[in-house]
């Protein structure tokens, strides 16, 4: 139980850093980058679902 | 494999993220300015303005600080780089400030950048001129030299003091006989 609680709060820092770092890049993107970015971003997380949905979770 | 799509698919927008996030930081119009005052040499690189204002905002100009010499020629090169896929046509100005009063033009050229290319520009701010414009330094005086092309404009505050005489420590006296 304990090891799960600790891979959770892993998983929550690793999150969080990836998100304050693309927050950080992101200010620097021009505004035809953060749109392609945007779909980019909405395809992976389709397609991650799919695959997921396919492997059965 | 029809299973594993998916993932790939996944994976190859996670790799154009990160493509976009580089290509789109690489593309663009960059400029860097060096000044050089006395022996000094300074590097002005587009990072500078960047880190500092990612979005700046319209009614807040950031603004390069430095010194020189009364009577010293302060030189100016100006580049502009064209990472796009298209030339970029543009009038270069430089210009000195006074108080949100312009003093003196320095420089103004129209000047043509190829995709892909780099042109460097030149101009030398003389203190000489300054005081031809009735404007004189007591001690010290700011000056903003302004650098304008499209819709940049880059502000270079240049910090104007009179030389003084090197002050020598007096010699001290040998103490009185006894």
């Amino acid at each position: 139980m304990r090891t799960y609680i600790l891979y959770g709060f892993g998983i929550l820092l690793c999150l969080s850093g990836i998100g304050y770092l693309a927050a950080e890049y992101v200010k620097y993107l021009s505004e035809p980058g953060k749109l392609a970015c945007l779909i980019l971003m909405v395809g992976m997380f389709a397609f991650f679902g799919r695959y997921f949905e396919k492997i059965g979770w | 494999m029809r299973r594993n799509l998916f993932l790939y698919l996944a994976i190859a927008c996670f790799a154009a993220l990160i493509a976009i996030f580089i290509v789109d930081g690489y593309l663009g119009i960059y400029d860097t300015v060096y000044v050089t005052a006395g022996e000094r040499e300074q590097v002005i690189e587009p990072d500078y303005w960047l880190k500092r204002y990612p979005v700046p905002p319209p009614e807040f100009k950031a603004a390069y600080h430095m010194s020189a010499e009364w009577g010293q020629k302060v030189f100016f090169r100006y580049e502009i780089d064209n990472r796009r896929f298209s030339s970029y046509p543009t009038i270069v100005q430089a210009s000195v400030w006074k108080e949100n009063e312009k003093v003196l033009d320095l420089f103004s050229e129209d000047k043509s950048v190829k995709p892909f290319d780099k042109v460097m520009v030149e101009w030398t701010l003389l203190t000489q001129e300054l005081d031809e414009a009735g404007l004189s330094v007591d001690g010290r005086a700011q000056y903003t030299v302004k650098i304008k092309h499209g819709e940049v404009e880059r502000r270079i505050v240049v910090d104007l003091y009179y030389p003084t005489e090197p002050v020598y420590p007096k010699a001290v006296p040998p103490p009185p006989p006894r």
